[in-house]
C-alpha cells in the first residue's frame, strides 16, 4: 500500500519534516520526501511531498495517524 | 510605551469541568481567596507597572474566561480569535469576539474544523511566532496565521499534559531571554529552542519551579510577574537585569492557570 501526502509550513526550522520522516520510519513503514520546496525567504513557507510505503494495515494507519498530527494532508 | 492588558474578573471563577490534569471539580477554588489573588495580580501589574489594564465582562457559563490569554493572539490591531479544542471554553469565543469588535480590534477568524488556543499556545520571540501544537493547537492553524499574517511560526510539539499550552512552559521576556521548562517539549522541539536561542538568553527552570507555573509570567519592561516560586529564579532573573514580582495564585493553579494565563497583551 502507498500513500503520497503533503506538508506545508515553517517545516525547515521547526524540524517537522525530519521529526515526521523519523517518527514514521519507527513504525517500521518506508517513508521518503519525493519533493522538497524550500521557501526562499525566513517567513515564506516550504512544501514536501512524500510517500508512505506499508503492507500492513496496523502499521499503515499508525504511520498516517502520525503524519496527521504533524500536519500532513494525504493528496 | 505602555504596555495594554486584557483582563477579566474572576466573578464566576471556579473549577466546574476538568479539561486539564490541574482540575479537579472535588479541589474547589475558594472564591473569595481567588478574587483577592487576582486584585492583588491586578493591582501589581496597574499601579507597580503601570500597565493600561482593560477589562471584559465576565460570563457565568464560562468559568474559565478570567484566563484571557486564550482569547486570541494579536498582530498590531488584528485579533486572531481561539477556536477551543474543548467544548466547555468555546462559548467564551463569541465574548472575546464581541469585546475585541466594540473595541476597534479587526476580526480574524481560523476555519472551524481548528483549533487553536490564542497567546496560550503562540508568543512573539525575536521576529517569530513560537506556536504549541498538540494538547489544544493543531499544527494546521500554524501554517494558516503563517500565510495570513505572513510572518515565520515555528512549531514547538508539546507532550506533557500537564504543560497543555506553550505559555505553561515558555515565556519570551525583553531583548529576546527565554524562560522556558524543556521537559515539557519533544527533543525537537528542544533542539529547535536551542537552535533559535543562545545559551547566555535561556532562563531555564527546575521541575519544582515548572510545578509551580514559573513560566507562566507576565512581562513589562524589565519586570517579571509569577505565582510564588524559588529564590534560585529570582536570582537568574536578577543576574539578567530583570526585577521578580511574586503574587500567589494558587487558587488558579487549580484550574491549571496563573499570571500569564490571567492576561492578555493587546
Amino acid at each position: 500500500m502507498k500513500k503520497e501526502f503533503k506538508l506545508r509550513g515553517h517545516i525547515i526550522d521547526s524540524l517537522t519534516l525530519s521529526k515526521l520522516l523519523d517518527e514514521i520510519s519507527d513504525t517500521g513503514a518506508t517513508c521518503y520526501a519525493t519533493e522538497v520546496f524550500v521557501g526562499p525567504k525566513r517567513q515564506d513557507v516550504s512544501e514536501a511531498m512524500f510517500v508512505i510505503e506499508e503492507d500492513e494495515p496496523a502499521t499503515m494507519e499508525k504511520a498516517v495517524e502520525i503524519a496527521k498530527k504533524h500536519g500532513a494532508v494525504e493528496v | 510605551m505602555t504596555d495594554k492588558i486584557l483582563m477579566c474578573r474572576p466573578d464566576y471563577y471556579g473549577i466546574k469541568y476538568e479539561i486539564n490534569p490541574w482540575m479537579d471539580v472535588e479541589i474547589q477554588a475558594d472564591h473569595a481567596v481567588a478574587q483577592q489573588q487576582w486584585e492583588n495580580l491586578y493591582k501589581i501589574l496597574k499601579d507597580e507597572l503601570k500597565a493600561d489594564i482593560r477589562l471584559v465582562k465576565p460570563r457565568e457559563e464560562v468559568p474559565d474566561m478570567v484566563f484571557t490569554a486564550n482569547a486570541a493572539v494579536m498582530s498590531g490591531n488584528k485579533a486572531i480569535m481561539s477556536r477551543f479544542k474543548h467544548p466547555q471554553r468555546q462559548p467564551e469565543e463569541k465574548y472575546f469576539t464581541q469585546w475585541f469588535r466594540e473595541n476597534g480590534y479587526e476580526i480574524i477568524t481560523l476555519l472551524e474544523d481548528m483549533s487553536f488556543e490564542g497567546a496560550g499556545d503562540a508568543l512573539y520571540l525575536g521576529n517569530s511566532l513560537y506556536a504549541g501544537y498538540v494538547p489544544r493547537t493543531g499544527i494546521s492553524s500554524h501554517l494558516y496565521i503563517a500565510e495570513l499574517l505572513n510572518i515565520h511560526v515555528i512549531s514547538l510539539e508539546l507532550i506533557s499534559n500537564k504543560f497543555y499550552h506553550l505559555d505553561t512552559c515558555f515565556c519570551p521576556l525583553k531583548d529576546d531571554y527565554l524562560i522556558y521548562y524543556p521537559e515539557a517539549f519533544d527533543e525537537y522541539a528542544n533542539k529547535v529552542i536551542k537552535n533559535n536561542v543562545p545559551p547566555e538568553k535561556r532562563i531555564i527552570v527546575n521541575d519544582e519551579e515548572a510545578s509551580y507555573f514559573t513560566c507562566n509570567a507576565v512581562n513589562i519592561d524589565d519586570a517579571v510577574v509569577t505565582n510564588i516560586t524559588t529564590e534560585r529564579f529570582t536570582k537568574m532573573l536578577a543576574e539578567r537585569g530583570f526585577r521578580h514580582f511574586q503574587t500567589d495564585l494558587g487558587e488558579f493553579m487549580k484550574a491549571g492557570g496563573a499570571a500569564k494565563c490571567l492576561t492578555l497583551k493587546i
